[in-house]
């Protein structure tokens, strides 16, 4: 009997088994095995989300009584992301963290993180989804404290600080929930909120949305992520960066369309996301850590997408998830290539990577290609992706659409800017000679990245259908 | 300035808040239930067998959340022994480090110790007739152990065997819950167990089974956190083995 | 006439906002976390509360009562997940701000430099 509590109890009993086994080797094969299993089971799973009308639901005792387990065609889409991104960092990991102090921890809590990711877009219950948002915030906290300097202790508390208080807020919001409807249903708290009254809604998804934002990093409740993310070691600042915040903005805004629909989010949504767009970008430009750019970065590449949602519209959904497919690709390419940028020089500072996309020629490409598409310059996915958001938003119309479209041209001119000057720095005259390049468990890993960014465009026909279906499923709780 | 923002955030929650509170908390007094919590008292027996609904709740309805909250100690035990296995100046430790605790908390802890334990398997199997159940019965376990380590009985913990418990109930409760992918209706976390008689020791299928891994785990992850954060040395993480 | 959950609501709120404020006016690290806990126990009082029913049994079935008349189970349910989470969160918090003090010497937030909001 296969079923959707696979991608749950499969990560968690990995985990188990890696603490109770305690070798480095054996928890890098079984997470592998693992993330490669689930990423299949995931792509197998698909087209059968893509022609049914009904989900896979799995549950013991059904829906309002138990919890239910649903697997859409968003949910597949999510965990077919997840699980492959998670197995390319895992990959990367193992030469990157190759004299680390406890490997088999590391494996261990990176399954728990994948069991909550999955568990976030599989589960249809409030209080479920508050349970596995804690397990993700949890393990995200341990992972971005890990390098233990007090650079990262100290982002990992301002994180913990403020993730608890969002997790204080979401939990008030679960309690008016299920006062109003008497279930944690989604479904039945979505037709009690529908008749409820409106300031009570309104009370339950500000609190909601503030607790969820936390996580997604949306403009006034992101102070956390430039330190947490840029003090993380690399493979998890690419696992953090790559589906984490984009998992959690996801469910946000799933929730924001179905459970919370009674109130229109979407305008208030639009603006915080051309301030988080601005905002990010306009931080990214005045950094001097490699990984802190980046890091901003994904504070404005979270506004676009925010944006792209928040259109209201199918095509700006559909545009919206197929950046996020994009962002995960080449966000993760470029903090997995700054990781090594790193590991050789030893300094986090773009200053000194003078020279080296000549020492490490691969990982210069790679770079060059991930921030390209990022950007979106022509060939590459990142333009596709880009051009369908703002085609949406002119279809649209309106003032805030026009707003967001200025600001995101202007996003995209300073990112263009910021990634050229790393990019002009690792090919200018320098000292840094004795350099190697990325061992080739690294290097196979980020290639797969590249192959995503750089031949999106061939995959375009594929993933039109997934995206337009999970995007319905965006504003449908089936 | 911090104090006077925080009271100005707060001020205008809290009023908001309590703007609400008339719509919100109506003083309607309720004598009946009208929740989802109707349902399930009144299948409760037919379904699980146990006496205690909240067990029943916990284990069954909702045991994709206990999962879940198990796994939430599993993580931050493994937090907190990474974290606390460099802590080169034990803070905690140097509060009683050349304190024995003392001939009076010594003797106490070594004539309580096997009641504190009994108390704690009592609550751990009574899980599905009387408050309690693994969660609690398990801390109780793990505070026998601490007092040992308060008078200085016991000054290290054999780490390697608290993994093996944690895991291993860990993966008895996934075992057990997959149990119920033989019964009739194969699913995770199935009673397919027999229920045995309503009421009595003997009854309620998997969830004595269940809480007595969850009261295992419990234990075995305080005692984990409590030993990472008092021992000297390196004890606080497992040995890894970098091969 | 106040009712007993109103009493509650009320003090669960307070309590809420007590700890909220605490977390945000407080520089001492282990006072922040305290302040989170405090808010913690009035989330959980908060979930108690909502379960209430006039003249309510514990929703347990013991011989010779009828079982009609009980409290709702499930908040309850809900708050044995709530208190374990926070343990956990607690702890690990506990165990950050020890390897804060022994790293730097200090858990003044104004004094650390990566802690400041």
């Amino acid at each position: 009997m296969v079923s959707p509590l696979l991608f749950i109890i499969g990560p968690l009993g990995t985990a188990f088994l890696m603490i109770l086994l305690n070798r480095r080797l054996v928890s890098l094969i079984l997470a592998l095995a693992v993330t490669l299993a689930l990423g299949i089971l995931a792509l197998s799973w698909l087209p059968l989300t893509l022609q049914a009308a009904q989900p896979m639901v799995v549950a013991s005792i059904p829906a309002p009584l138990g919890i239910p387990l649903s697997l859409d065609a968003l949910g597949a889409g999510m965990a077919i992301i997840v699980a492959l991104s998670a197995l390319l960092v895992i990959l990367y990991s193992s030469t990157y963290l190759r004299n680390d102090h406890a490997p088999v921890t590391y494996y261990a809590v990176v399954m728990l993180l994948l069991m909550a990711s999955f568990g976030l877009v599989l589960t249809r219950d409030l209080f479920n989804l508050f349970v596995f948002f804690e397990i993700l915030c949890i393990s995200s906290y341990i992972l971005v404290a890990w390098e233990q300097n007090s650079s990262a202790l100290e982002a990992s508390f301002k994180y913990m600080v403020l993730g608890s208080i969002g997790s204080t807020f979401m939990l008030v919001a679960i309690a008016l929930a299920y006062r109003a409807a008497g279930s944690l249903a989604m479904a039945d708290i979505a037709k009690a909120f529908s008749q409820a009254n409106r300031g009570e809604v309104i009370v339950a998804a500000v609190l909601f949305l503030f607790g969820m934002g936390v996580e997604a990093a949306i403009f006034p409740v992101n102070t956390w992520l430039p330190d947490a993310h840029s003090s993380a070691p690399s493979s998890i600042s690419a696992l953090l960066s790559g589906f984490v915040i984009e998992l959690s903005l996801v469910v946000l805004f799933r929730l924001g369309g179905t459970v919370f629909a009674q109130i229109h989010l979407l305008p208030v949504l639009q603006s915080i996301a051309i301030a988080g767009i601005l905002v990010g970008e306009f931080s990214a430009f005045a950094q001097h850590e490699v990984k802190r750019t980046l890091a901003y970065s994904s504070i404005a590449q979270v506004g676009l997408m925010l944006f792209a949602l928040s259109l209201g519209s199918p095509e700006g959904a559909q545009a919206g998830l197929l950046q996020l497919l994009m962002h995960a690709a080449a966000k993760s390419t470029l903090f997995l290539v700054a990781g090594y940028f790193i590991l050789r020089t030893g300094s986090r500072f773009m200053e000194d990577y003078k020279g080296l996309g000549r020492r490490m020629p691969l990982s210069g490409l790679f770079f060059g290609l991930a921030a390209l598409s990022l950007i979106g310059v022509p060939p590459f996915f990142g333009f596709f992706t880009k051009w369908g958001i703002l085609q949406a938003a002119v279809n649209l119309g309106g003032t805030i659409a026009w707003i967001g479209i200025t600001s995101i041209l202007l996003g995209t001119t300073l990112e263009a800017i910021y990634l050229f000057r790393i990019f002009q720095i690792l090919y200018a005259k320098g000292e840094n000679d004795q350099v190697a390049e990325m061992e080739w468990p690294a290097v196979t890993a980020v290639a797969l990245f590249v192959l995503v960014v750089v031949f999106g465009y061939f995959l375009l026909p594929v993933l039109t259908p997934v995206a337009g279906a999970a995007a319905n499923a965006l504003t449908n709780l089936f | 300035m911090r104090k006077l923002i925080g009271l100005l955030l707060l001020g205008a929650f809290a009023f908001y808040l309590v703007s609400l509170m008339p719509s919100v908390f109506s003083p309607q007094s309720r004598d009946h239930l009208e929740t989802v919590g109707k349902p399930i008292i009144e299948s409760a027996e037919q379904v699980s067998g146990s006496a205690n609904v909240v067990t029943a709740i916990v284990v069954q309805y909702r045991g994709l959340d206990t999962l879940g909250e198990v796994t939430v100690l599993f993580v931050s035990a493994l937090g907190v022994a990474l974290l606390a296995s460099s802590l080169k100046d034990r803070v905690f430790r140097s509060m009683f480090a050349d304190d024995d605790g003392g001939f009076i908390l010594q003797t106490g802890g070594r004539i309580l110790l096997p009641f504190i334990v009994l108390i704690g398997v009592y609550i751990v199997a009574h899980g599905h007739l009387s408050p309690g159940g693994g969660f609690p019965g398990g801390v109780l376990i793990a505070t026998a152990i601490f007092i040992l380590l308060l008078t200085g009985q016991v000054s290290a913990m054999p780490h390697g065997l608290l993994n093996l418990l944690e895991t291993l109930a860990g993966l008895g409760f996934i075992g057990l819950g997959a149990l119920g992918f033989m019964g009739d209706n194969p699913s995770f976390l199935t009673n397919v167990l027999p229920k045995g008689q309503f009421m009595t020791l003997f009854s309620a299928g998997f969830i004595p089974f269940i809480y007595a891994m969850v009261g295992i785990k419990v234990a075995s992850e305080l005692t984990t956190v409590v030993s990472s954060l008092t021992e000297e040395g390196d004890a606080g993480t497992p040995k890894e083995n970098h091969r | 006439m106040i009712s007993v959950p109103q009493v509650l609501y009320i003090t669960s709120f307070l309590l809420i906002l007590i700890g909220l404020y605490g977390v945000l006016t407080q520089r001492n690290l282990i006072r922040i976390v305290i302040a989170l806990n405090v808010a913690d126990s009035g989330i959980n009082l908060l979930l108690v509360t909502l379960g209430y029913v006039d003249g309510g049994r514990v929703p347990i079935f013991t011989p010779g009562v009828q079982g009609a008349h009980m409290v709702d189970p499930v908040p309850q349910a809900l708050v044995l997940t709530s208190i374990v989470i926070g343990f956990g969160v607690t702890a690990l918090m506990l165990t950050l701000v020890m390897r804060i003090f022994a790293q730097r010497g200090t858990i003044d937030a104004s004094r650390l430099r990566g802690l400041k909001w």
